[in-house]
């Protein structure tokens, strides 16, 4: 299973500020006026993200995809638990790193709009105007991309793997799926 | 005494017909695949594993290959595939990349194997005719129609090919009704559309079901029913059950050792414990796949070869082809047709079959000079929702995303179908696209494959020719939203050349009988052999010399 240590944390922490100072200072139209403290938390046994991690990333989430009475999102198809669960794999480590570190820079881009976190931002509209300037940067688009990349793996992939329940976006969308679906994870291939 | 009559490493379209045919005749054989052995109801129509995760290929981490391109007159720039848009691993399982195959079989035409007599050398290319004639593999495709299953119907048309037989074995798959839209679209603009032939039975064969139709999931998936064509459910099934082949999976095979005389004296492999195993045979017969055939020869030095294996004359490896691949879209928007032909579009069917070869020769504009084009296939875009919904969140001016791609989606799905061409044209063989040995190590510390590509100018030039020719039949259908590529670029899972075979020992690896030149025991039968790959998928053409090549293994045997 895939985790990042406190000390790696640390590292891309560092990382992403430096990414911030050095390339989207320009975007900053105010002083910080928040001394946002840096809680180094580690995530949950089991998890790849820490509390607020978890929390921009949905919230984030949630801007890609978002729930509406005629149509689900991302909250009604457990895209957060599918994420969480495919980071975990061995062979997913880099991309963990990519997410984790994104998750950080968009934290620290908020902060210019008067938050601590992404997730701290009150509405969603306010949320997706972030994101619209957030995604200028070609970095933070690829993350942006990224994580849509999964969310829509949960949304529309088979509920074998734990998103897109009952296939409520297939019915949405009157999508066919081939036959025989996927009894287990993997294609029937990962253990063996 | 050796362990078996013959050694096959590789069970995809080249390996598989052999091991039958000698099976069949009573020989002890064993076919050696590096990769797993997956039987009918392991394949499941999941997009996930399948095509996000490429879980039938090797992990490009554990396995890497290498790549070199070449832009604008720089530098060879060199990378991973992994981290690269270059993916040249195909399928590791009993049956190779069959399992996964469109099963779109066009055969060659005569002109294909006699290209520079009939058009002439072009300027940096490496044309060579075929050492064999159009005649002299027609019994082998029609035999491939009857034991591979091939299904279709010959309509007729300028450049159909010549059979000696009136008709397919299996009648056509059922069609989506926009297969009548194109031919009635074509005919009217003077075209010739035709019936492609695929690999599908469409009717029970054996222990093989007909094709049941999964919602489009064919090309890329693996067949549940034994429907598609590929080589383990049809020749290594039929292998298997003579008693007198032995498929050993997840055999990793590492070199192939000869002795003082320049024989082959045994293969050596890795099994799924990484214990080194060998086995020894009369007869040795390499169907990798043409990257890793030319890997594993050059790999494999010895007394009489050291710079690889049948390589005396530096060739392996060399006058790597492709099939040079260009594509186009459009949708077909409901809001845009009538009641009835909205209730066409709506159609579960999943098979277009829709080819043109009007242009498969045509005359340049500019020298007024017959030269080879190619084929123009059209079908139903891709079936698989999570790589159509990424496409649709992905554009030119940015991500999208929120209400706009749920607004693309209801469209995209609901509300429209989508059609796309694939145009095959010759990849020309040229001196700068080949396959050599890197530095780098895989996880056996083994040297990876180094596969520099170069395109041919005139790849791109037909490309732009066939494309536009596909997008006019778009234009015609009523499409929207059309979108292109027009540069010839090397198709990933069509792939061959380097040991090709001919007359002249000193410009070829392979004699007309795909036997090394150099040495007597060696067998290549993947489509390293080819000179050049015509101008349609490869498959076909690879399991009929297969057949021919095993016939001529039987006589010396």
């Amino acid at each position: 299973m895939s985790q990042i240590s406190l000390k790696r944390r640390k590292f891309l922490i560092l990382s992403a500020s430096g990414a911030v100072v050095g390339g989207l200072s320009w975007l900053f139209f105010r002083p910080r006026p928040l001394r946002c403290p840096e809680l180094l938390e580690p995530a949950p046994k089991g998890g790849v993200f820490n509390r607020r991690e978890k929390l921009t990333v949905t919230a984030t989430m949630e801007c890609l995809l978002p729930s509406e009475p005629e149509s689900p999102g991302a909250l009604d198809v457990n895209a957060m638990a599918y994420l969480e669960k495919t980071l975990t794999a061995p062979q997913m480590a880099q991309k963990l790193n990519d997410m984790l570190l994104g998750a950080r820079r968009l934290d620290d881009f908020a902060r210019g709009f008067g938050v601590c976190n992404f997730f701290e931002l009150q509405s969603k509209e306010k949320q997706n105007q972030v994101l619209k300037v957030f995604q200028r940067n070609k970095a933070n688009r690829a993350w942006m991309t990224l994580l849509l990349g999964f969310s829509l793996e949960a949304y529309l992939g088979d509920p074998v793997y734990g998103g897109n329940p009952k296939g409520l976006v297939w019915s949405w969308l009157n999508f066919v799926p081939g036959f025989p679906r996927p009894k287990t994870l993997g294609a029937g291939l990962l253990n063996g | 005494m050796a362990d078996y009559d013959v050694c096959i490493v590789g069970s995809g379209a080249g390996g598989a017909p052999v091991a039958k045919t000698l099976a069949a005749a009573g020989y002890k054989v064993v076919v050696l695949e590096k990769g797993r052995w997956l039987k009918e109801n392991q394949f499941f129509k999941d997009e996930i594993a399948v095509t996000l995760r490429s879980e039938y290929q090797p992990d490009p981490q554990k396995e890497p290959q290498v790549v070199e391109t070449k832009s604008h007159g720089r530098k060879w720039r060199r990378e991973l595939t992994g981290d690269s848009i270059w993916k040249f691993w195909n399928v590791s399982l009993v049956g190779g990349a069959t399992n996964l195959m469109g099963g779109s079989f066009y055969r060659l035409k005569p002109d294909d194997f006699r290209l520079k007599s009939k058009f002439g050398a072009i300027a940096g290319a490496n044309i060579e005719d075929w050492p064999i004639s159009y005649d002299e593999l027609e019994p082998y495709y029609t035999r491939v129609e009857t034991e591979v299953g091939v299904s279709g119907r010959v309509v007729g048309h300028p450049n159909q090919d010549k059979r000696s037989t009136p008709d397919f074995p299996f009648p056509p798959t059922l069609e989506h009704p926009v297969s009548g839209w194109i031919d009635r679209t074509c005919q009217k603009n003077g075209l010739h559309p035709f019936v492609v032939p695929r690999a599908i039975l469409t009717r029970n064969q054996g222990t093989r079901n007909q094709c049941t139709y999964s919602a489009g999931f064919c090309a890329r998936y693996g067949c549940a029913t034994g429907a598609k064509g590929s080589s383990r459910a049809s020749f290594l099934a039929e292998a298997i059950a003579t008693g007198n082949c032995e498929v050993i999976p997840n055999a990793m095979v590492y070199k192939v050792e000869s002795d003082a005389s320049g024989k082959v004296s045994s293969v050596l492999y890795f099994d799924q414990n990484n214990n080194k195993v060998k086995v020894t045979a009369r007869i040795y017969v390499l169907a990798c796949q043409a990257i890793e055939t030319a890997r594993l020869l050059l790999m494999s030095t010895g007394p009489k070869h050291p710079n690889g294996l049948a390589n005396g004359n530096g060739l392996v490896g060399k006058n790597l082809i492709f099939s040079a691949a260009s594509r186009g879209s459009c949708d077909l928007p409901y809001g845009s047709f009538n009641e009835n032909q909205v209730a066409e579009l709506k159609s579960r069917l999943p098979f277009i079959n829709r080819a043109l070869q009007d242009w498969y020769f045509y005359a340049d504009s500019k020298k007024n000079k017959l030269q080879k084009g190619g084929t123009i296939s059209f079908g139903l875009a891709a079936p698989g929702p999570i790589a159509a919904a990424q496409n649709l969140a992905t554009t030119p001016d940015g991500l999208i995303w929120g209400r706009e791609l749920k607004e693309k989606l209801e469209h995209y799905f609901k509300k429209s179908r989508h059609l796309h061409f694939e145009v095959f044209g010759d990849w020309l063989p040229n001196k700068n696209c080949f396959v050599s040995l890197d530095n780098q190590k895989d996880q056996w510390g083994l040297p990876v494959s180094k596969i520099r590509i170069y395109r041919h100018a005139q790849n791109q030039k037909v490309a732009r020719f066939l494309v536009k020719r596909g997008v006019d039949v778009l234009q015609s259908l009523g499409g929207e939203n059309i979108n292109f590529h027009d540069y010839g670029n090397p198709s990933t899972n069509l792939v061959g050349g380097t040991a090709r075979f001919g007359k002249n020992s000193k410009t070829s690896v392979l004699n007309r009988d795909c036997r090394s030149h150099e040495v007597e025991n060696l067998y290549i039968t993947d489509a390293s052999f080819m000179p050049t790959g015509g101008s349609v998928p490869f498959t076909f053409t690879i399991f009929a010399n297969a057949l021919r090549v095993a016939d001529k293994i039987l006589k010396a045997m």
